[in-house]
């Protein structure tokens, strides 16, 4: 499956209404949405209806038996998150805190502290038609990554579609690492301003390590003609492929709110994200052609016995 | 008082809020624990900054001392040592720092060295104290920063901090350090939905908290529906206007450009106080 | 030679095709060239939180593998391989058995570097 990610390194810049373009304007079948802390794509019309949830679970987390411990605190004493809180004569563990490295496990004199698996969010599988994977993170827990490759996983498992779209998470950390894993091309969302485009180096600076082709596109362009001009410009530099840009429209929020998309905007928003899209998906295409043509992935087909 | 500036969805207007209410409260103290995305640095433009490495201990094995027992590869459950060769191989990547590798070591083969995962600046911008965290492009998590960061506050009157989106753990980190929680809430459907990821986790951490409606489109909106339904306080309500965000976009502060919006961060601040002193 | 593959089978066959992840694949086969015969070893690595590739690669070296074939490698599983002087072939072929012949034929590449490292630059083309 060859995948496209919707990223942009600053949040709010538009990731998850472009991604829903993108999937309508290519006839997906096959999308997730990688955003794991603050997922949207499903608030959006046409997600399938829900039909499997998976639990998912991080690291496993420390945890002690009252009955067994001797209040010597050595494990509070050795841990380095500071996850063993003392309330009164009996210490607990701050899940929140504890990063599951065991060693308040292996300090303990008394046995009293075990490592159990900690349920840290779930994976949920909407199909019909079209299969699409979402997934919520419990608030506060760590390890989103791994959640991210769980989402990406359960898409390539549950459906033989030739090409996805994921909608990504905000930042450059552990999520965005896990989403751009593997992805044919990625798609950066950025915004003309000081700080978007500050945002959109960081991206590009992460995305280097992983051999993936990007492109850019410009959302809100009339907000700051001149700092478009400076994304532009710096795409041309990087060699990066610069597809477009869509304008800032107020009716956007208005269409979203009432569940719809931006294509139903009419007039030269709507235009200008088909303009767009239609540019980002053929240059998506030729990436992936020009990948298959230079390695052998599939190889020849299998023998007969 | 330290007010915690967050918000469930990226993107709605956290650093406009922090950056602007600071300039509207005397000699408050700026802090930018964004360090994935650290845009706070954008809107002042103060020189002389001083800067650090934020450093996380990573083990380092003696091959001399190694008896090769293998029991620091089998105890990281980060997986980052293993054994090749006859010797222990770190990967500084995968390392959390928990220093369990050098506890069971039974030969004291393993010590730490540091490596860098970030940077602190420090400056002043007129009366105002500024902390800009920031992440290196490509390390894991922001949380060391992010801590390190909140033990350079120290004691002051008032410190602002610009938090870093969504409702994970570099955000709980955060919130942990504060008095109250300003949650920049933008009012659309996704606004909402991601407010409430922030909201349950405001309530587990047991932190008051109240509501700035940013980039309202209309007197309407799913956003400020849900807070007359939850009668949440909305302390402040910034109209989707593209002059503001023009300012904004050019790294400039709104409270010195508007005569509007500078009225409306001093309601904001009055307002502020009245709900932190309850 | 004892070569490894990773796998998503828990009894050995020569149909069993080649799993597309290293480090998250359910199980690794290693077959003895010269006997032919082949085993199956658990990936304990396949649900880890953190360093899947480091500890995968572990198992397979702590199996006395000679060659490993897969179709992508991660940069730790990569760089311990590599430390390790262990080939990693680049499976070229669905089926174990394919890659099998083809690795005793000395056709399958060999694996360089685990990705390239930078964004793909574009050369001489609009923006």
């Amino acid at each position: 499956m060859k995948t496209l990610a919707v990223l942009s390194g600053k949040g709010g810049t538009g990731k998850t209404t472009v991604a829903n373009a993108l999937i309508r304007l290519a006839g997906a079948k096959a999308y997730a949405d990688c955003d794991v802390e603050t997922p949207n794509l499903h608030l959006l019309s046409g997600a399938p209806p829900l039909r499997e949830v998976f639990d998912y679970h991080g690291m496993d987390k420390a945890f002690i038996d009252d009955s067994l411990c001797t209040r010597c605190g050595l494990c509070e004493k050795h841990c380095r998150f500071h996850a063993v809180k003392r309330e009164k004569r009996v210490y607990l563990i701050d899940s929140a805190a504890c990063e599951g490295c065991g060693v308040c496990e292996y300090v303990c004199p008394a046995d009293a502290i075990t490592m159990r698996p900690s349920k840290d969010g779930e994976v949920c599988l909407h199909q019909n038609k079209d299969t699409f994977v979402t997934a919520r993170l419990r608030p506060g827990a760590a390890t989103s990554g791994l959640l991210v490759t769980d989402v990406k996983e359960r898409l390539e498992t549950r459906t033989k579609e030739p090409m996805a779209i994921l909608d990504g998470p905000a930042g450059i950390g552990c999520p965005v690492i896990a989403t751009l894993a593997r992805v044919a091309m990625a798609l950066l969302v950025a915004e003309p301003s000081v700080s978007g485009i500050g945002d959109l180096k960081r991206m590009a600076a992460t995305a280097q390590g992983f051999g993936i082709p990007l492109a850019i596109i410009v959302n809100k362009h009339d907000m700051n003609a001149s700092r478009t001009r400076e994304i532009r410009r710096y795409a041309n530099e990087e060699g990066l492929f610069f597809a477009g840009m869509i304008p800032y429209d107020k009716r956007v929020v208005e269409a979203l709110d009432k569940g719809g998309s931006i294509l139903d905007v009419p007039g030269k928003t709507s235009r200008a994200v088909r303009k767009v899209g239609g540019t980002v998906l053929r240059e998506f295409d030729k990436e992936t052609k020009m990948d298959e043509s230079t390695t052998k992935k599939h190889g020849p087909q299998r023998k007969e016995g | 008082m330290n007010i915690a500036v967050l918000s469930g969805k990226g993107g709605a207007g956290k650093t406009f809020v922090a950056v602007n209410l600071t300039m509207v409260v005397p000699h408050a103290l700026y802090v930018d624990a964004d360090v994935e995305e650290p845009d706070g640095r954008f809107f002042f433009p103060a020189d002389n900054l001083e800067a650090k490495d934020v450093t996380v201990g990573v083990p380092v094995v003696d091959p001399h001392l190694c008896t090769g027992c293998r029991k620091c590869v089998d105890f990281c459950r980060f997986h980052a040592l293993s054994f090749i060769n006859g010797a222990v191989r770190t990967f500084p990547k995968l390392c959390h720092a928990c220093g369990g590798c050098m506890l069971v070591c039974p030969e004291g083969a393993i010590t730490e060295c540091r490596k860098p995962v970030g940077r602190i600046r420090a400056g002043r911008y007129f009366d105002h104290r500024l902390l800009f965290g920031e992440l290196i492009p490509g390390e894991q998590t922001g949380v060391p920063v992010i801590e390190e960061l909140l033990a350079d506050i120290g004691e002051v009157e008032h410190a602002i901090i610009d938090c870093p989106p969504g409702a994970g753990c570099p955000v709980t980190a955060c919130v942990q350090a504060t008095d109250y929680c300003l949650v920049v809430m933008e009012p659309t459907r996704f606004g909402v939905h991601d407010f409430i990821a922030t909201e349950r986790l405001l309530k587990t951490l047991g932190k008051p908290y109240g509501v700035i409606l940013n980039k309202s489109t209309s007197a309407s909106t799913p956003g400020g529906q849900y807070c007359i339904d939850n009668a949440l306080p909305v302390l402040a309500r910034i109209p989707y206007d593209p002059a503001i965000a023009s300012i904004h976009s050019e790294g400039k502060l709104v409270v010195e450009e508007n005569e509007a919006q500078g009225h409306n961060f001093i309601d904001l601040r009055e307002r502020l106080q009245k709900e932190v002193g309850r | 030679m004892r070569i490894a593959m990773p796998v998503e089978f828990t009894s050995p066959s020569p149909a069993n095709e080649v799993a597309e992840n290293f480090a998250r694949a359910q199980t690794f086969v290693i077959c003895e060239t010269e006997s032919e015969k082949c085993e199956i070893v658990k990936n304990s690595a396949q649900n880890t939180t953190s360093g899947a590739g480091v500890k995968a690669a572990q198992i397979i070296i702590d199996q006395d593998a000679d060659a490993v074939i897969a179709r992508r490698i991660g940069e730790n599983a990569f760089d311990i391989f590599k430390e390790a002087h262990l080939p990693v072939y680049k499976a070229e072929y669905v089926t174990v058995e394919e890659n099998l012949a083809a690795f005793s034929r000395e056709t399958l590449p060999l694996y360089v570097s685990p990705s390239p490292k930078g964004y793909r630059k574009r050369r001489g083309r609009p923006v």
